[in-house]
């Protein structure tokens, strides 16, 4: 392989004649469990079947121009890397008696975070944990004509039903199954309005269903669900993983939400940004917090630094104290010859050759990298 | 135009010597620049008397004219000369050796200015730099010309024409002798345009005296053009390097900026004031390192645009430096492109020094060692912008 | 006189840029007309070296290489002058971004084809590179005449006349952006312009058709032809 790629990189014309390019295939490795993979799998793809990927990621998960990729090369492949591998490891030695350890995976734009945790993601997924995946932070928060209600049960709180309900349903589909099979069931009764209420013992899935459909009660739904997960989570009865992607954007200034009476709130004042912090507090066990902070996420607000005492400020430090952070770092020689080898594999990156160029143009970014290939 | 074309004919069939008919008849004068044509250097002033009833007005005032001039430029002279000997006793020096950069020195120092422009400054500076030069009379008291080509309006460019086109017509006679006798004409000989180009209009009509307009230049450059294409050329290098000029050399280019050593031993080279459109970078190149960059302290993230990433890259590619060295650069002004144009040019002044001379001509010939010049085009009066004109209405 | 006439009638047509005073001037170049155009691209200085023709160039000062211009394998010429030709109030950012999602579209549509088909000839013979399929379609879109009004008798008649390969090109180049301005408000630039490009590389398509009909329109006025010459 190196040899090939010797010879057509610093080939005179003369060479190039005898030895016509041979298109380099990227080293894979076939354990498609995130479980098995070790060390000798690192800086090699291992592909996702497509069931997989629709049950995890189809509501949301995976960065949208990588999922147009993966519509072109008809394969969803994630590259093996350090910073994931060393969660999963951490994963599995774990020691789920005591509270629930946090992680936080912090990098440059386009360093390959997401993806990270996507890997991450599959682990959990197959090792059979729930998974309590908030996609994308700032879908929450972004200006888009939501409606934003005043919650009725919690003071000072803003509610948005419809993303709540949307969030409720990624949820199920994620876990769905799961549930079922676990059976899991409310432990006290939870009521609504006048006329609604929902028993003792319902499945957790009639509960998200009743949240998806009653829009109006979805955060409080959401809110209730966290609370019954935890208590299942340190009653041994089920491990949990808790992945939230941009997190940083808990701790913004501000949002483009406004409620009825024109007032914009603040994301600590969203009832659902509350769920998810108290989501990220040590308060149960027998399962892990994932945490991404990503400059994006800060919606051009802190573009000075991507470490995460910048991103999140002192309050969140302290929320999340204490916690491992881990950096993603670019890609390794290594690592980007292969995703070049990759991309020339699939016919997307039609010139061979320049490799040095893309290296500098680049600064080895993986999401720059890709932007920077889908028109050579 | 027609007489004077059937005039020449007439001249060139009949095989006159049209110089020595003028030298003979005519009283020429030394001043000015008639001499253009003459083959013969040693020509015998002979002052004819003047005979007043064949004088017309106009002739008596143009001969006023040029009488008048000739005195005043002998005055100023006489004036310089002296002002010369002045000048050196003022300064102490030997008047005999007083050169004119020795004046040009006396009065930058007598005469201190803190005008801009160099030309407005106050100088010194013989009559004939000075005063621009004049033709003498063109005619004689009779009003006959000395001049053969007098009637075209312009008899020195179109002598120079004419010697130019007898000399292609003789070169050609030359090369049919030589083919008659089965000689081809010698290859090594052969006069080559390289290094040297043609005087510039203006050296043109400082040359001759006479306003040129830009069609006649054409003509003229094409003219000796083709003289000099001949195969037989070489027979007349003298009359053809009259009209040459040496190519500026590159030397500035070729020489490279001082390196210098950092307390650990390492090279580097820098290189200030990188211009590029309103845009100026420091940059500094280490020698042996590890294709580390930093500009105003950030990576190559401080610039978004591919474009700009690009040209930092273009240099470094060029010469395959680009995991060889270490580049620190300090930008202001301008904007993305000039920002990343500044840089480029920076880059490439500083790998110079590490790099063969080879490479150096390579660079040169890519463009990357010349400073671009171009700036943004004013707008003119008239017209919308730069070149866009005002919308045409019929009425 | 006659003999200059004579033999400055077929002398060297040199391309002049007279360096008139830059207010007023038709033609202006911050650079004097000996500067030479610089040589990028490292083929064609080994090119050089090599046959010694850079002994020429020895004494010639060359100008800047310009902004957009690298010795990189990604960068085109060809592909250079497109971006320029669709550039709008100098906005050649979104230009050569808009060109860029273009040919990402390219190869998506080529790529879903080469993976669909089975037949290993035909699978061969399919183009995916963008650039390779750009300079195809254009090379396809080059018309061979062009119109132009002629003067006779009080009326203009529309006379074919042969063009150069520089003019050509630059026709091929702005029918292509022409087309694209026309297209409907709802698809995207590079959607469309993908297929245009996809299609003149097989010879189909609007801008090949606008070339055909230029044609026809030449052929028909085939009998004016010689108005060219008085």
């Amino acid at each position: 392989m190196k040899a090939y790629r010797r010879v057509c990189n610093y080939a005179t014309a003369a060479v190039k004649q005898e030895a016509q390019y041979q298109i380099p295939t990227a080293s894979r490795t076939d354990k498609k469990n995130p479980a098995d993979h070790d060390s000798h799998d690192l800086s090699k793809f291992y592909t996702i079947d497509a069931k997989t990927v629709s049950s995890i990621f189809y509501t949301g998960g995976l960065p949208k121009p990588f999922v147009e990729q993966t519509t072109v090369f008809a394969e969803t492949a994630l590259m093996v890397r350090n910073p994931a591998l060393e969660i999963i490891h951490s994963l599995k030695s774990a020691d789920y008696h005591k509270p629930a350890r946090r992680y936080l995976l912090y990098g440059q734009t386009g360093s390959g975070k997401s993806l990270s945790l996507a890997h991450i993601l599959h682990y959990a997924y197959s090792s059979k944990f729930i998974l309590y995946h908030i996609p994308y932070v700032p879908i929450w928060l972004k200006y888009g004509r939501k409606e934003v209600n005043w919650s009725p049960t919690k003071n000072g709180l803003a509610d948005v039903p419809l993303i709540a309900a949307q969030w409720l349903k990624h949820f199920k589909h994620q876990n769905g199954a799961l549930l079922d099979e676990l059976n899991l069931t409310t432990s006290q009764d939870y009521i609504w309005s006048i006329r609604e209420t929902t028993p003792k013992g319902t499945t957790l899935n009639e509960f998200i269903s009743h949240g998806i459909n009653r829009a109006k009660f979805a955060c409080d739904c959401m809110d209730y669900l966290l609370n019954e997960l935890k208590a299942h989570c340190s009653n041994n009865k089920c491990k949990m993983l808790v992945a939230i992607d941009g997190f940083n954007a808990f701790f913004n200034e501000k949002t483009d939400l406004k409620t009825e009476d024109r007032v914009k709130v603040t994301p600590q004042q969203v009832s659902m940004v509350q769920t998810g912090l108290s989501a990220v507090l040590s308060d149960w066990n027998n399962g892990a917090i994932v945490m991404v902070t990503s400059p994006r996420a800060a919606l051009n607000t802190r573009r000075e630094s991507h470490l995460p005492i910048y991103l999140i400020g002192r309050q969140g430090f302290e929320h999340i104290d204490p916690f491992i952070p881990v950096l993603v770092p670019e890609l390794s020689t290594i690592e980007f010859n292969n995703m070049l080898d990759y991309y020339e594999e699939k016919r997307w990156l039609q010139k061979p050759g320049g490799r040095k160029e893309l290296e500098f143009l680049t600064s080895k970014l993986p999401a720059d990298l890709m932007l920077r290939c889908a028109s050579l | 135009m027609m007489s004077i074309t059937r005039l020449f004919a007439s001249l060139v069939t009949k095989k006159l010597n049209i110089l020595k008919l003028t030298s003979n008849y005519v009283p020429r004068c030394t001043y000015g620049l008639n001499n253009v044509g003459s083959n013969d250097p040693g020509i015998e002033i002979e002052e004819k008397k003047i005979v007043e009833e064949k004088t017309s007005l106009a002739m008596r005032a143009y001969l006023q004219r040029a009488t008048l001039y000739n005195n005043f430029m002998e005055q100023q002279t006489h004036e310089f000369q002296v002002g010369k000997r002045h000048l050196a006793n003022m300064m102490g020096v030997d008047p005999e050796t007083f050169t004119q950069k020795d004046i040009n020195e006396a009065i930058e120092y007598l005469f201190p200015s803190g005008l801009y422009d160099p030309k407005a400054r106050p100088f010194m500076k013989p009559p004939s730099e000075v005063f621009p030069p004049k033709k003498d009379a063109e005619f004689d008291e009779s009003g006959r010309p000395f001049h053969v080509f007098f009637y075209t309006g312009k008899p020195n460019f179109y002598l120079i024409l004419h010697n130019i086109a007898t000399k292609l017509s003789e070169l050609n006679k030359f090369e049919d002798s030589l083919r008659k006798n089965n000689i081809l004409p010698d290859d090594n000989k052969k006069l080559s345009s390289i290094g040297s180009q043609w005087l510039s209009k203006e050296d043109v009509e400082k040359l001759t005296v006479e306003k040129l307009s830009d069609y006649e230049y054409k003509h003229f450059t094409i003219a000796i053009e083709r003289l000099l294409k001949h195969p037989c050329s070489y027979k007349y290098v003298e009359f053809i390097a009259q009209y040459q000029k040496p190519m500026i050399t590159t030397k500035a280019i070729m020489e490279s900026s001082p390196v210098e050593y950092t307390k650990d031993g390492k090279a580097y080279v820098t290189v200030k004031d990188c211009p590029r459109k309103s845009a100026r970078a420091d940059v500094t190149v280490f020698y042996p390192g590890t294709g580390k960059l930093s500009i105003n302290g950030k990576g190559i993230e401080f610039f978004d645009d591919i474009q700009a990433r690009e040209q930092i890259l273009f240099p470094l590619l060029f010469t395959d430096m680009v995991e060889k060295v270490d580049i620190e650069a300090t930008v202001r002004g301008g904007g993305i492109s000039g920002k990343a144009g500044a840089i480029r040019f920076g880059i490439s002044w500083s790998l110079r020094s590490f790099v063969e001379p080879e490479t150096v001509e390579r660079m040169r010939i890519a463009g990357l060692l010349q400073k671009d010049y171009r700036r943004r085009e004013r707008k003119k009066p008239g017209q919308a912008r730069a070149r866009r004109k005002f919308t045409w209405k019929k009425r | 006189m006659a003999l200059l006439v004579k033999y400055s009638k077929f002398g060297s047509c040199i391309k002049h840029l007279f360096q008139m005073s830059p207010q007023f001037a038709a033609k202006y170049s911050v650079y004097p007309p000996h500067f030479g155009e610089p040589i990028y691209k490292k083929q064609e200085l080994d090119k050089l070296l090599e046959t010694g023709g850079i002994e020429n160039f020895k004494l010639i000062p060359f100008k800047a290489a310009k902004s957009n211009e690298t010795c990189s394998i990604f960068h085109d010429p060809v592909v250079s002058k497109f971006i320029n030709y669709m550039l709008i109030k100098g906005q050649k950012k979104l230009a050569r971004q808009v060109l860029e999602k273009t040919f990402e579209q390219i190869k998506k549509i080529q790529l879903a084809k080469y993976n669909k088909e089975t037949d290993p000839e035909k699978k061969s013979s399919i183009i995916v590179d963008p650039v390779v399929i750009l300079k195809k379609a254009i090379t396809n879109c080059k018309p061979l005449l062009k119109l132009t009004p002629v003067k006779r008798g009080g009326s203009y008649y529309q006379v074919p006349v042969p063009i150069t390969d520089k003019e050509s090109t630059f026709y091929a180049m702005r029918w292509f952006v022409h087309c694209g301005r026309e297209k409907d408000k709802s698809v995207s630039f590079a959607d469309f312009m993908a297929n245009e490009f996809i299609q003149a590389s097989n010879n189909n398509g609007r801008v090949v058709k606008k070339k055909l009909d230029l044609h026809k329109q030449c052929e028909s006025n085939r009998a004016y032809a010689h108005y060219r010459w008085s």
